[in-house]
């Protein structure tokens, strides 16, 4: 599926459904730009870049290797030929997920399984690399909030398909995120964006909701061993919440096993370092950069 | 007087009709125990596992009938704001966390926030002062700190920014005792108002509720202000949110009329952003925010209550990207018939205040108060006998019809620049932003006026004294 001129850029259903994932593909831009300007757009309409689609394999689409046994442990031979459906199979995932093509993208990664591509490359070549795509367009004003979370939300989809190989093969997620709005306040928009945002960028995040006191961040420490914490707050009257949390992590001997990070609206950085946070960032835009220069992953 | 209805009256009842059927059917979160008791007392179903209130349509009209169409806001020179529908609009400051000079900013401080009010008192088109954070006061006593640096320092009406439920009382207590000393009473002199927010969607906070209980009373009108974003708490169909935020109203007006009846209440929609799509933050100055003040201002019409909106800019400094979008914005919920409307002075998604933006607001308020004003059509104003006394000869401005009406019909102005090049240049060249800059110094520069109300004052300081000494205990 591809959103292209006459549909609709926010209708939600509309994207995800498998009805209309007919549609014709728009023109490629022209050679000399770099994608769609705010000016050129028609409003209400959204565009989304589409890479060239790498050559079919056979006229149906379809990979000629779908009876062959499947054995994730190894990836196919490397003979000539082979290496260039991979790279085409790998190619197509990546598309779907950059389009955000919900419908697609599951059964692609079944698809690129069953050809016996290496779990490790569909993750890194096929997940991670279009997700980076994402990120780049975003930061690049190319694409919007929505379309990058449904991008996020294909890739969780492509991911749940491989989730039991995942688990029998040892590999782990870039990193484990506890996070939740801190005690006192139930605002969790902000919090909501972030771990969007973290999933989307290969992390695991577990959700601990609104009005969460400093017992409960202990806990999910103590159950989840996580990589990072992270501690959101709206309001000036319960950032308070966050340095006595930390306080708390640090009374119970668990402080010096994950990094803190903080955010919200009236969080600065002296005010992150006042309470001995490790990190602080300013938007949801650059909260996953700065969670990734905290725990030195690219 | 020049009212526009952004939705046709049909429309409007549609999305009325919608927000109905969320109160009844999905229903509203409290976080209250005892107006929980009350509303489900009063005829509301009730969920208390899922802590859920329902309101029924038949409740939330007849609760609305007890809603006086009009709230009043007194300065304390004597004057008074009616708030009602139809009436005259008037701008308010707004709160914020820091203070913008030029592109610099820095955490609002109590001498700040003491410099702003002094610069918004000087400036006629400026009716309210909003309280705002204080960096280096405890979150407990930020609210009534912030109220006596306002009463020091501006005579316009006061709405504090509410940050306790104790805070609220405190504040109560400091009024009664200020209007005291001059035999009156927060009643019959409503010189502090308040007022609090929802968490959308449809989550009235213990804190919230709390604050309306400890100020329900005293005739003290209420805000009550659903702060919708399009997008991220709310549908991003403009539509969508108004369905929504008339229902988190609504329910706001239910529950006062419960603690109150007859409270004076602002049905405020007007404080609804979209999110941006590509920053996630919440826009102040964004077309939409004018079409989502105005369309409420319809509503409160509708409902035959006062209403509210705020504009602000999303810039980050005193510049023209401030000035348009406040032009766009506050005029189109100024023409919508908005009543009252935050955000004078503010910047950066009413994250900051600046005095120069205050003194720019002033001028583009004096000019949207124009426009609103609309072209006056009398026999008078027709001139008839002076255009045919006059004939073909150009010499209207020696005519004494002129000097009988030019004050009352062309806006005047301080600062814009209306020079030639050659005359702007001889009196220094300057922009909108310098010259905001050197009225804000002059302001600042003149002696303050000595006070008549000192001993009112001293008590109110002496009752903040006694609250910040249990406090910082």
């Amino acid at each position: 599926m591809v959103r292209g001129p006459g549909r609709p850029a926010c209708n939600h259903k509309a994207l995800i459904s498998p009805r209309v994932g007919r549609g014709k593909r728009p023109p490629p831009p022209p050679a000399e730009t770099s994608g769609f300007s705010l000016a050129k757009r028609k409003p209400g309409r959204c565009f989304r870049r589409v890479p060239p689609r790498p050559p079919a394999l056979n006229k149906s689409g379809k990979t000629t290797f779908v009876n062959r046994q499947i054995d994730t442990n190894k990836g196919i031979g490397e003979t000539p030929g082979r290496k260039e459906q991979i790279m085409h199979l790998i190619e197509k995932l990546k598309t779907l997920i950059i389009e955000g093509n919900l419908a697609q993208a599951p059964r692609a990664t079944q698809e690129a399984l069953q050809a016996g591509v290496d779990l490790r490359e569909i993750i890194d070549q096929g997940l991670i690399k279009a997700m980076e795509v994402v990120g780049e367009r975003f930061s690049s004003g190319e694409l919007y909030i929505p379309e990058m979370l449904l991008s996020a939300k294909t890739m969780q989809a492509s991911l749940n398909v491989l989730r039991p190989m995942i688990a029998d093969r040892g590999i782990k997620a870039k990193a484990k995120v506890v996070f939740g709005t801190v005690q006192g306040d139930v605002h969790d928009i902000g919090k909501n964006l972030v771990i969007m945002m973290m999933q989307g960028a290969g992390f695991e995040v577990y959700d601990l909701g609104m009005d969460v006191p400093p017992e409960k961040f202990y806990q999910a420490i103590k159950t989840h061993q996580p990589d990072l914490c992270c501690m959101s707050a709206l309001l000036t009257t319960t950032q308070g919440a966050m340095g006595k949390t930390i306080r708390f992590l640090k009374e119970q001997s668990v402080r010096q096993t994950v990094k803190v990070m903080v955010g919200g609206a009236p969080i600065t950085e002296e005010f992150s370092a006042g309470i001995e946070a490790d990190g602080y960032a300013p938007d949801a835009g650059s909260a996953v950069e700065k969670a990734k220069e905290l725990l030195g992953i690219r | 007087m020049i009212t526009l209805s952004i939705i046709d009256e049909e429309n409007r009842k549609k999305i009325l009709s919608a927000s109905y059927r969320v109160l009844e059917e999905t229903g509203v979160k409290i976080d209250h125990p005892e107006i929980f008791t009350k509303l489900c007392e009063a005829g509301c179903r009730g969920d208390e596992e899922k802590k859920r209130i329902y309101f029924p349509g038949s409740l939330v009209k007849e609760k609305l009938k007890l809603c006086p169409p009009s709230a009043r806001f007194a300065d304390r020179q004597g004057g008074m704001t009616i708030a009602e529908p139809g009436g005259p609009s008037v701008f308010w400051t707004g709160n914020a966390l820091n203070f913008t000079r030029g592109k610099e900013t820095r955490p609002i401080t109590e001498r700040l926030f003491a410099e702003f009010c002094r610069v918004v008192d000087a400036l006629p088109f400026i009716r309210g002062v909003v309280g705002t954070n204080l960096h280096e006061i405890p979150p407990e006593a930020k609210d009534f700190v912030g109220f006596r640096v306002m009463m020091e320092n501006t005579s316009k009406h006061l709405r504090p920014c509410i940050y306790t439920p104790q805070g609220a009382a405190i504040i109560v207590e400091m009024a009664q005792a200020y209007l005291a000393e001059a035999g009156e009473e927060l009643r019959s002199r409503p010189i502090v108002s308040t007022g609090y927010t929802i968490v959308s969607p449809l989550h009235w906070t213990r804190e919230g509720l709390e604050v309306y209980a400890r100020t329900a009373g005293y005739g003290m009108p209420a805000m009550i202000n659903s702060e919708c974003i399009s997008g991220a708490t709310s549908p991003v169909t403009l539509a969508g949110t108004l369905v929504l935020a008339n229902a988190e109203a609504l329910s706001g007006i239910v529950i006062n009329q419960i603690l109150e009846p007859g409270r004076p209440c602002i049905y405020n929609l007007g404080f609804s952003h979209v999110m941006d799509m590509r920053t996630a933050e919440p826009t102040t100055g964004a077309p939409e925010n004018g079409l989502l003040g105005a369309a409420g201002a319809a509503f409160a019409r509708d409902l035959n209550l006062p209403s509210a909106a705020w504009t602000c800019s999303d810039s980050a400094c005193v510049d023209s990207q401030g000035a348009f979008e406040r032009a766009v914005v506050g005029l189109v919920q100024l023409l919508g018939g908005a009543n009252i409307i935050w955000g004078a002075g503010n910047l950066e998604f009413t994250r900051a205040i600046s005095s120069e933006q205050a003194v720019i607001d002033n001028e583009i308020i004096t000019a949207a108060q124009r426009v609103k004003q609309g072209i006056e059509v009398s026999e008078e104003t027709l001139a008839l006998e002076l255009i045919q006394e006059m004939k073909s000869e150009a010499n209207y401005l020696s005519s004494d019809f002129t000097m009988k009406h030019f004050r009352k019909e062309l806006a005047s102005s301080g600062l814009v620049n209306r020079h030639r090049r050659s005359a702007w240049e001889k009196r220094g060249s300057k922009s909108l932003e310098e010259a905001a800059r050197e009225q804000v110094e002059k302001i600042l520069k003149k002696e303050p006026v000595e006070r008549q109300d000192e001993k009112g004052l001293e008590k109110v300081r002496a009752i903040e004294k006694k609250w910040l000494g249990k406090i910082l205990k």
